[in-house]
């Protein structure tokens, strides 16, 4: 036993330990003692804001147009219609109604999918700065959008209800719901990582790997994401791959990217390490897939220091 | 017509312009007033220096401030645009001078800048691009952030506002008669054996209680350590230095002093003193802060010893109460003060892993101040340990036959670094058995030379969660 690990007193070869001194001394220069101190300190660049670039205006200009063009031949259309005939009038409107209603249910998905990611912005500004009251607030609303996807809904309320402080509050979020959702997260990717290795392993040719890891990556940042209670659109999945892409690139996703997570997988799943053992590019793919189901699972969580 | 329209086109746009200003200052501007105070020592004219450029390089792209930083990213991408110091312009308060102490930190000899002697005052302007793109049409938004530093000393004295002479009076001199005060006190207690308040008032001889009740306080604060000391001025006078007002001490009075008599003056004298503080402190400036940092030397007071810590335990209590109690505090009575983050500074005389107990021993020493606080601890106060300038390494050294963590610094006026061991910490309310007598002076060392080069940034450890705690909802 050391003087600082823990260990039983009474092992055989214990060296006695040594008295812990308790007050505050400056002790005399050690040899070679420098004559400056530098403390380790090197901060990074910030990355800067690039402002709306004029592909981005071009790009609005021509949807605007195309819209325009489309919303104002429609009208036309139906009075076209009714200069025929009543009839083929009412059926024109019908019709454009339909239509007009579907595109205004996607729409509203879409707006209910990006209140939903502004929500756990919201929550995670909170956790990080913001007073108890508000956090707990937001907090207990998201809490109602995961119950779901919870093991026992209303123990994890009574645990933020009960929190004193937002430590406390985090650290109800982090046992009562960030660990399942990222447990659950964690099945989604090594279900992907499976399927992925096997289309992998299936293609015909190797042109097609990119493809198919393609179509089931974005499957699978929509399949987390519906875990953690934000069930985005086309346009919500977008944003979300772009925070997954900066959380990444951060400290918290650096360590998803590390070799130990690959071995984690290849433990778990004996069947992926027979599929690599004969198609080696099936193992790269299914790799991938986990490490974005981890990724994508800490850019959904309010913690984002959480567990991972 | 013509001619009339004319005639008004020119004040209507004038008008029109000055309306215009208006509106866009209303819905792009916002004024915040953080005041920067503690007890003498605490190192705030340092703290507002390491604050200041840190936030100029952020602005300049260099990531000095990474929990602010997070808060300001959005897509990955920074928000904020820029900062920059403001120009005084008719500031009726003198302006801290910021680019001297920078002066002072980039020498050759870097050394640490003054201790604060007067209100100052300095504005920055910090620029932020709002986060949705309707948000983004209105243009972006302008922070104008008014930092005042003043003494911590002179908040200590805004319970004299509700107190009477003769009150104030008998709780200074029980204060002075504790067995571990009435030392460093002597020479003022036995000026006090010869001095007869109901006598003719003397002003030689209440110049003489004046000076040595001041030495007295002294004594107090540089050999003992102790911080709550009344009257604050007396230890700080400010600008106009010694005036009659302050020719003043504490007396035991037997009931209302006879007119023309000593007590009587020395009464007169404390009111006026109380005043003129309540006036042009507590009315004035005092009154508009929103924000307020409070510094606290935990560690310089618990090496101090028991008296030291337990008196700065005091000190804190009556600065939070001075904070929430006369103007108001978080929703108590008038003052608007939303977010008060606590402070322990020098964290760089503690290695890292034991930073933790520094807060929790932070937390100990100013339950006292915040208890009964409506809303429990966490809202609106924020406890935090930082350095303003980080000048140590943490390191390793052999100690009494085992290998302890030090922390590595060159003490001011030497030429080599050694290692500095700064012994227990209690996470927590220090037990009996941990107070051994001893007085230890924290070692001052020397900071790490700076660039004067504006943009570069000073090292430092947790001024950027300082800022989130007390600016996060505004960003």
């Amino acid at each position: 036993m050391s003087g600082r690990k823990p260990g039983f007193v009474d092992e055989a070869q214990a060296a006695p330990v040594a008295e812990a001194p308790r007050r505050p001394v400056l002790l005399e220069p050690l040899p070679g003692a420098p004559s400056a101190i530098e403390p380790e300190w090197a901060p990074g660049a910030v990355r800067q804001r690039v402002g709306t670039s004029s592909l981005a205006w071009l790009v609005g200009g021509v949807a605007l147009l195309l819209l325009g063009w489309i919303g104002l031949s429609a009208v036309e259309l139906v009075l076209a219609a009714f200069d025929r005939a009543a009839a083929y009038g009412w059926a024109a409107s019908a019709v454009l109604g339909a239509a007009a209603a579907m595109i205004f249910w996607a729409l509203s998905v879409e707006w209910r999918a990006w209140r939903a990611l502004a929500r756990v912005d919201r929550l995670r500004a909170l956790l990080e700065g913001g007073g108890l009251e508000p956090a707990r607030a937001a907090a207990l609303g998201w809490v109602g959008q995961v119950s779901a996807r919870l093991r026992d809904p209303a123990a994890a309320r009574a645990a933020v209800g009960r929190a004193g402080s937002v430590v406390e509050l985090r650290a109800a979020l982090q046992l009562h719901v960030t660990g399942p959702l990222t447990e659950a997260a964690g099945q989604a990717g090594q279900r992907a990582a499976l399927q992925a290795g096997a289309l992998v392993a299936l293609a015909p040719h190797p042109a097609l790997d990119a493809l198919l890891a393609g179509w089931r990556g974005v499957r699978l940042v929509r399949e987390v994401a519906a875990i953690h209670g934000l069930r985005p659109g086309a346009v919500a999945t977008w944003a979300l791959a772009r925070r997954v892409v900066a959380t990444a690139a951060g400290t918290a996703g650096v360590e998803l990217l590390t070799q130990g997570l690959s071995d984690q997988l290849l433990q778990h799943m004996p069947v992926l390490r027979h599929v690599a053992g004969a198609v080696p590019g099936a193992t790269l793919a299914a790799v991938r897939l986990y490490r974005l189901a981890r990724v994508t699972a800490v850019a959904c969580s309010p913690l984002s220091g959480g567990r991972m | 017509m013509a001619g009339l329209l004319d005639t008004l086109s020119a004040p209507l746009r004038r008008v029109g312009g000055v309306a215009w200003e208006a509106v866009e200052r209303a819905v792009n501007e916002e004024r915040i007033h953080l005041a920067v105070t503690g007890l003498s020592r605490a190192g705030k004219t340092v703290f507002i220096t390491s604050l200041v450029e840190n936030l100029l390089a952020l602005a300049g792209g260099r990531d000095t401030l990474p929990e602010l930083r997070a808060r300001l990213e959005q897509g990955g991408a920074n928000r904020l645009v820029s900062v920059r110091l403001l120009p005084s312009g008719s500031l009726a308060l003198p302006r801290f001078d910021h680019e001297g102490h920078v002066a002072a930190l980039a020498g050759r000899e870097a050394s640490w800048p003054g201790r604060t002697e007067d209100l100052a005052a300095l504005s920055l302007e910090i620029v932020l691009e709002r986060g949705s793109a309707v948000g983004r049409v209105l243009g972006p938004r302008r922070i104008r952030l008014d930092i005042l530093d003043y003494p911590g000393e002179w908040l200590l004295d805004l319970p004299l506002i509700g107190m009477s002479f003769a009150g104030w009076a008998e709780a200074m001199l029980a204060r002075l008669r504790t067995p571990a005060r009435a030392g460093a006190a002597e020479g003022f207690l036995r000026f006090l054996d010869l001095f007869d308040p109901e006598a003719l008032a003397d002003e030689a001889l209440i110049r003489r209680g004046h000076a040595l009740y001041r030495e007295a306080l002294e004594a107090l604060r540089g050999r003992m350590g102790l911080r709550y000391l009344q009257p604050g001025r007396f230890l700080n006078p400010g600008p106009r230095g010694e005036v009659p007002l302050l020719w003043f001490f504490p007396v035991a009075l037997r009931g209302s002093p006879r007119p023309g008599s000593a007590g009587a003056l020395l009464a007169a004298r404390f009111e006026a003193y109380r005043e003129e503080m309540r006036a042009g402190f507590f009315e004035g400036p005092f009154r508009d802060f929103d924000r307020q940092i409070l510094l606290v030397d935990v560690l310089g007071a618990l090496h101090a010893g028991r008296a030291a810590f337990e008196d700065t335990a005091d000190a804190i209590a009556d600065l939070c109460r001075g904070l929430r109690g006369a103007p108001g505090w978080l929703g108590w009575g008038r003052s608007p003060i939303a977010r008060v983050a606590v402070v322990a500074t020098k964290a760089d005389h503690v290695p890292a892993l034991r930073r933790e107990a520094l807060l929790h021993l932070l937390r100990a020493l100013t339950e006292r101040g915040l208890e009964g606080r409506p809303g429990g601890n966490s809202d609106g106060v924020s406890l935090h340990v930082a350095a303003s300038i980080h000048a140590t390494r943490d390191g390793k050294v052999p100690l009494g036959g085992r290998d302890v963590e030090v922390v590595l610094g060159v003490p001011v006026g030497e030429d080599r670094a050694r290692p500095y061991f700064v012994g227990d910490v209690p996470p927590g309310w220090p037990p009996e058995g941990f107070w051994s007598g001893d007085y230890f002076e924290l070692p001052v060392f020397r900071p790490p030379r700076i660039e004067a080069e504006r943009g570069v940034g000073v090292p430092h450890i947790g001024l950027d969660g300082i800022l989130v705690a007390l600016l996060g909802d505004l960003l």
